[in-house]
């Protein structure tokens, strides 16, 4: 049986091990075993600001950041690797502003990351909506920064990432292979709608339309070989799995019909909306907890999780603290903590 | 008829059972059964359906359950999957019942009466759930007293979204606190509320908004304080708790009023003056059905986050086919013991009407 059919079929966590065959070695696992062994974590989901803007994070706690204050976190947390990354509107806010916010953003964080290449790497930002400045940008990033891959908001103005008019930009971003990260961004549909919504359960929705607007645009299919990492273990993707695929355009149960696409499989989707989603990267910053997992962990294989932490909008110990309660087999914990990242970004393989 | 042998899928028609053996291969193995066979079994035998649509009149500018529903159809339905009972509401009117006119004030009267005449007529096959016309609070409070004192409702439904308001808006809750003091069970439909309608291009309504708007229904009664001020409803929440299991955690920590974010020293249990024991109090306290959300991921969420005498079963018939529920329902392999629980247990002691 394929990984993803064993993930659907219910088996352990420790058969799709058996099965899966892509994750780390005994060796290196045996590593893990020992008691206090530093798990060596890659963070995907960690947010740096230049300094100028270090005092106002956008988000609560109004946390500073600095590189120092990063390491300082890291080490205290096991972490070897940062991937850093700036999501927020500027970059979609158009012109030459937007484009400048852009660029300043990569040199700042690619300066940061050529001091300290083995602990550091950078997510670039590009203005999506405005194609020659996205094209531009991404040439820059990628053959002068070395960005280690692109970030990606959730919404990008009054759209989300799967309309048609981002494709030239797709069309670059596969054509690098590029490995792309989703931050949630809540669409202004959503920002008020009930207090204290916005920053507890608007952004996992909004995350979770974007991927249905990617999957039901046929961007996923028709960009294959981008990697693409989801935040929040998924956010309500795993939950919302079920239904995507039992939706999909032009097939539908709603109104008491029948099921007549078991696999989700329309022009768009010719693979099935299970192979699309199962290809997905799942980091777990602030989704550590058990029910999270648990709907990640029975979706997904074992080769698609990562670890994050969403410093410094979330201390660590939110992400931190919840994951041992999942008790997953040191197998599956290297690979999330380290072993699936090292795939993605082989220049941290050690 | 065997009981499932193994790890495989879940089909329950011979094509479908033909279908999987092509996908997987041969190591699939057959873990569906005749329809038939299932309702014989035990354990999925003699099931209470706490989420059922019934329709009294097609009308509203929101997609309904499908025009030609019978009582006999329900009944049908019921006896191919072993529910002994349903407990009968309606999301059919989207806002019409709630604009607080005398014309939606009407509607609703008339929509209970109905259902209580139905249950009247197989007294053991249905119960209902009453619909009250939220946007006029008195009309709200005789509805609650003539649905529960006259026509005997087994508690009171209500849309996830409420006339554009959520149901935590302080305006609804006199009512929430009428239905706390009467100790009555509740029933969250999902809806899809105005600002998400057709808002992705591609992606119908029906796919994940409904979803989240029942999770930011159980979010807004929450931080708005109605759970904890309302202690003794009982609040069913449909499709395994939609988003509420996986988004838990946040929910907890992004209470508002945290500002601190520090999740060693305050133990972070989302404490704050509308939720004087915590956000995890309250979310356990709720109840859980699993119609169309028996998915392997969204089931694990639920049974991992919610105690496990508080989920129930569902369906959403008829706007959705009873398959939808029961053909994942073997492929989660729950203990003989549990599914008992989930099937008719749980249910039997928020509805001892229906104790056998």
């Amino acid at each position: 049986m394929k990984i993803h059919d064993v993930a659907a079929a219910g088996l352990t966590r420790r058969d799709l091990l058996t099965i899966a065959g892509g994750v780390a070695t005994l060796a290196a696992a045996g590593k893990m075993m020992g008691q206090g062994a530093n798990p060596r974590r890659i963070d995907v989901h960690h947010h740096y600001a230049p300094p100028p803007e270090a005092g106002s994070t956008k988000k609560g706690g109004g946390t500073v950041w600095t590189p120092a204050l990063a390491l300082e976190q890291m080490d205290k947390h096991g972490i070897e690797t940062t991937i850093f990354s700036r999501p927020g509107g500027e970059s979609e806010e158009g012109g030459e502003k937007a484009r400048a916010f852009c660029r300043k953003s990569n040199e700042y964080i690619a300066k940061v990351v050529s001091d300290n290449k083995k602990r550091f790497g950078f997510f670039a930002v590009i203005p999506y909506s405005d194609t020659d400045g996205a094209m531009r940008e991404l040439e820059y990033a990628y053959e002068t920064l070395k960005a280690d891959g692109v970030g990606l908001m959730s919404s990008i103005g009054d759209k989300w990432p799967g309309d048609p008019v981002f494709w030239p930009v797709w069309e670059e971003l596969n054509r690098r292979k590029a490995i792309l990260f989703q931050h949630p961004f809540t669409s202004a549909c959503c920002r008020t709608l009930i207090p204290g919504g916005e920053g507890s359960v608007e952004r996992d929705f909004d995350s979770t339309r974007a991927v249905t607007n990617l999957l039901y645009s046929g961007t996923l299919s028709k960009y294959p070989d981008i990697r693409y990492i989801l935040n929040h273990s998924g956010s309500d993707v795993a939950v919302e799995s079920g239904r995507m695929k039992d939706r999909v355009p032009g097939f539908s149960t709603y109104g008491g019909k029948p099921l007549s696409n078991r696999d989700g499989k329309v022009d768009r989707i010719p693979n099935g909306v299970f192979y699309e989603l199962r290809k997905l990267y799942y980091e777990c910053a602030h989704a550590a907890y058990p029910p999270a997992i648990a709907a990640m962990t029975a979706f997904a294989p074992s080769t698609q999780y990562l670890f994050g932490t969403d410093w410094p909008a979330e201390p660590m110990e939110s992400t931190l603290d919840e994951l041992p309660k999942n008790k997953l087999s040191p197998e599956v914990l290297h690979a999330l903590n380290r072993g699936n990242a090292e795939r993605l970004f082989p220049r941290f393989k050690s | 008829m065997t009981t499932p042998q193994g790890k495989g899928d879940f089909k329950t028609s011979r094509r479908e059972l033909l279908q999987a053996f092509a996908a997987a291969g041969a190591g699939a193995l057959l873990a569906g059964e005749t329809l038939h066979a299932q309702a014989n079994q035990n354990d999925n035998n003699r099931r209470i359906d706490v989420h059922h649509q019934y329709v009294f009149s097609k009308t509203g500018a929101y997609p309904t359950p499908p025009a030609g529903w019978t009582p006999e159809k329900s009944l049908e339905q019921m006896d191919k999957f072993g529910i002994q009972t349903a407990i009968l509401s309606t999301a059919g009117y989207g806002d019409e019942v709630y604009d607080g006119t005398e014309k939606g004030n009407t509607l609703a009267r008339k929509s209970n009466e109905y259902a209580a005449k139905l249950v009247d007529e197989h007294p053991k096959r249905f119960g209902f759930m009453a619909i009250l016309p939220f946007g006029n609070v008195d009309a709200s409070m005789k509805e609650i007293e003539y649905a529960f004192d006259k026509l005997k409702c087994d508690g009171v439904g209500f849309l996830s979204n409420i006339y554009d308001k959520w149901p935590g808006d302080p305006v609804y809750l006199p009512i929430f606190q009428e239905l706390s003091r009467r100790k009555a069970v509740t029933f969250i439909h999902p809806f899809v509320p105005k600002c998400c309608r057709a808002l992705v291009k591609g992606v119908q309504d029906y796919v994940v908004e409904f979803d989240f708007d029942t999770t930011r229904a159980v979010t807004s009664l929450l931080y708005n304080g109605t759970l904890s001020k309302c202690p003794d409803m009982k609040v069913i929440v449909n499709h395994s708790g939609a988003a509420v299991p996986v988004l838990s955690g946040r929910i907890k920590d992004r209470v508002p009023g945290d500002e601190s974010r520090d999740h060693r020293e305050t133990e972070r249990e989302g404490k704050n003056a509308n939720i004087p024991n915590g956000v995890f109090y309250e979310l356990k306290k709720l109840y859980y059905e699993c119609a169309h959300a028996t998915y392997p991921t969204s089931f694990k969420a639920l049974l991992e986050f919610a105690p496990h005498d508080h989920i129930m079963f569902g369906t959403d018939y008829s706007a959705e086919p009873m398959e939808s529920t029961v053909r994942q329902w073997d492929a989660a392999k729950l203990p003989a013991q549990l599914q008992r629980a989930i099937n008719r247990e749980n249910a039997e002691r928020l509805f001892p009407k229906f104790k056998s």
